[in-house]
């Protein structure tokens, strides 16, 4: 059967391309003008075109002093999945954990207060001193960086369950295991969905952040490398194709995920941290 | 002379068994239930009900009215299982009442259904938590299809309940409460929350699904309408700490108009004697 409801409105037709294209091309067409302006030298202020033709030959492989961008691509990206892995693997079960014994989990709590707000930057020296740059620094900033939303996120998520609902299982005597997978799993989603969403943000800004300071390849690299050579326009197509990534995860994995689950059930996700 | 047809009856009157029928009869007994509860932030005590006592027969429709804070939400919480009395005892088909159990269906004021399974899924939770129900219901399929069509929900087995309406989300509510076959319904307000028209309807389904099933009923209300459209017997409650103030029976055919004389009497008695409550408290 098919559902509507006016809280959720489809989002069919062609306002739901055309209009964010729209705006695409009069950002593009501001930046065009204010560079044959020569509002700023043109080695600051590339072209839009210039841009892309500088990304066509990043990607073919053909700009000098720089390896093919897709090998950096896949660098990053396999820095950011383990990473990211790795956090939500441990930060989804310790938030569940911690979130259903609040009580007894309390004394670990608080190190996890005290260790949320310190930005994930200031690691960076400590981590130079305990791993040296490579690649075991730049997982230890991408994991941490990604640890805190999901842990939260959850956390927030199982003691937000709801008083009823435990009731309504006691009532029909429902089992712990059958509580935790059919109520408490489910029932805590819309938060985990949101914290790995977050987490998955805050890594992919921290990696590149980690590949500027630490590495000698990945897109972090790419741009800090082309700044040292003053190619201003390839730092703008390293900076747009993180941006483009950042883009489809969100896009074609979380909003794929949330599409299975919680938008099907007509719950809106939440909005946390 | 009294000036209606329905003589009330003092309280105490329905708590002495007359007979030791009556006793095997009764599905639930409330046996002198008094419920204290302490404030944990600075140790006052409050007694929520002192000395309840109160019968009820199998299949018998039993209104709790009174004004809020009267602890009536605490009495069905007991009969649940949630709330433990301090003192006295309660017995539901003749066994002690020690905790939740899935012989007394319970529909909150709030729907509460599991917003991520279809209502399908909802009314199935109830058969397959446990390996007791399991087994108890070994094709829980029919039993699920079953309570839907009493409701009245039929062709929206596959609907996620946050597409329902109040009513039909409280309909599903009804529904999971059957499902593993209760020997009673323990309902707290259910209808509160909704608009007067989807109320008045929700009234009518669930006397034709209480006249279907024959299950046992306490129903918490304050309001006096609602009492007197549903109940066998109206309990009035008094202002904290709560006791039974009186007992109506009302023998008025179903389905009622509630312009009908007798009930109009009976609401204006009711209407009293709340009044007089509430007066009371404010005090």
């Amino acid at each position: 059967m098919k559902q509507s409801n006016e809280e959720f409105p489809s989002r069919g037709g062609p306002g739901r391309w055309l209009r964010p294209a729209l705006t695409l091309v009069a950002a593009l067409s501001l930046w065009e003008i204010a560079a044959v302006l020569k509002l700023a030298p043109p080695f600051l202020l590339p072209t839009p075109l210039t841009v892309l033709e500088t990304w066509i030959s990043l990607a073919k492989g053909e700009a000098i002093g720089m390896a093919p961008l897709l090998s950096d691509i896949w660098i990053s990206l396999q820095r950011q999945l383990i990473g990211f892995g790795l956090a939500i693997l441990i930060a989804v079960p310790a938030g569940f954990f911690m979130g259903a014994f609040p009580k007894a989990t309390e004394s670990l709590l608080s190190p996890f207060r005290f260790l949320y707000p310190v930005p994930t930057i200031a690691w960076v020296p400590l981590t130079l001193l305990w791993f040296g740059p490579g690649w075991r620094s730049i997982l230890f900033i991408t994991f941490l960086s990604a640890f805190w939303p999901a842990f939260f996120n959850t956390y927030e998520g199982v003691r937000n369950l709801s008083r009823l609902h435990v009731r309504v299982a006691r009532i029909f005597g429902a089992t712990p295991l059958v509580y935790f997978f059919k109520v408490a799993i489910p029932g805590s989603l819309p938060f985990t969905l949101t914290g790995l969403r977050l987490s998955y943000g805050a890594s992919w800004r921290m990696l590149v952040a980690a590949e500027i300071l630490l590495a000698t390849s990945g897109l972090g690299y790419v741009i800090d490398q082309s700044r040292s050579m003053l190619r201003t326009d390839q730092v703008m197509a390293g900076i747009a194709t993180i941006g483009c990534i950042g883009y489809l995860t969100e896009r074609f994995v979380f909003d794929a995920l949330e599409s299975v689950t919680i938008a099907r059930w007509g719950i809106r996700r939440a909005e946390r941290r | 002379m009294m000036p209606w047809k329905v003589s009330p009856s003092p309280v105490g009157e329905y708590d002495v068994p007359k007979d030791d029928e009556q006793v095997t009869e009764a599905r639930v007994k409330v046996d002198g239930v008094t419920k204290v509860f302490t404030s944990t932030t600075n140790g006052r005590r409050v007694e929520a009900l002192q000395e309840v006592s109160l019968h009820v027969e199998t299949g018998e429709f039993v209104c709790l009215l009174g004004p809020s804070g009267c602890g009536k939400s605490t009495l069905l919480n007991i009969l649940a299982g949630f709330e433990r009395p301090t003192k006295g005892e309660v017995l539901v088909s003749g066994h002690r009442v020690s905790g939740p159990g899935p012989d007394r269906g319970y529909v909150f004021q709030e729907p509460a259904l599991f917003d991520w399974m279809s209502v399908w899924g909802n009314v199935k939770f109830g058969l397959v938590c446990n390996p007791d129900t399991r087994k108890r219901f070994p094709d829980p399929d029919k039993q699920v299809q079953q309570c839907i069509e009493l409701v009245g929900l039929k062709g929206f087995e596959h609907t996620f309940p946050n597409f329902l309406s109040g009513g039909m989300k409280q309909r599903v509510a009804i529904a999971r409460a059957l499902a593993p076959d209760p020997d009673m319904l323990l309902m707290d307000e259910p209808f509160g929350a909704l608009d007067a028209q989807t109320r008045y309807l929700m009234q009518g389904a669930l006397l034709e699904i209480w006249e279907r099933t024959r299950k046992t009923i306490v129903f918490v209300t304050h309001s006096i309408e609602e009492a007197v459209f549903l109940a066998d017997r109206v309990v009035v409650m008094t202002a904290r700490p709560g006791k039974i103030k009186w007992i109506d029976r009302i023998q008025v055919c179903r389905p009622r108009d509630l312009s009908d004389m007798s009930l109009m009497e009976t609401r204006a008695r009711l209407f009293e004697l709340i009044g007089t409550e509430m007066k009371e408290t404010e005090a």
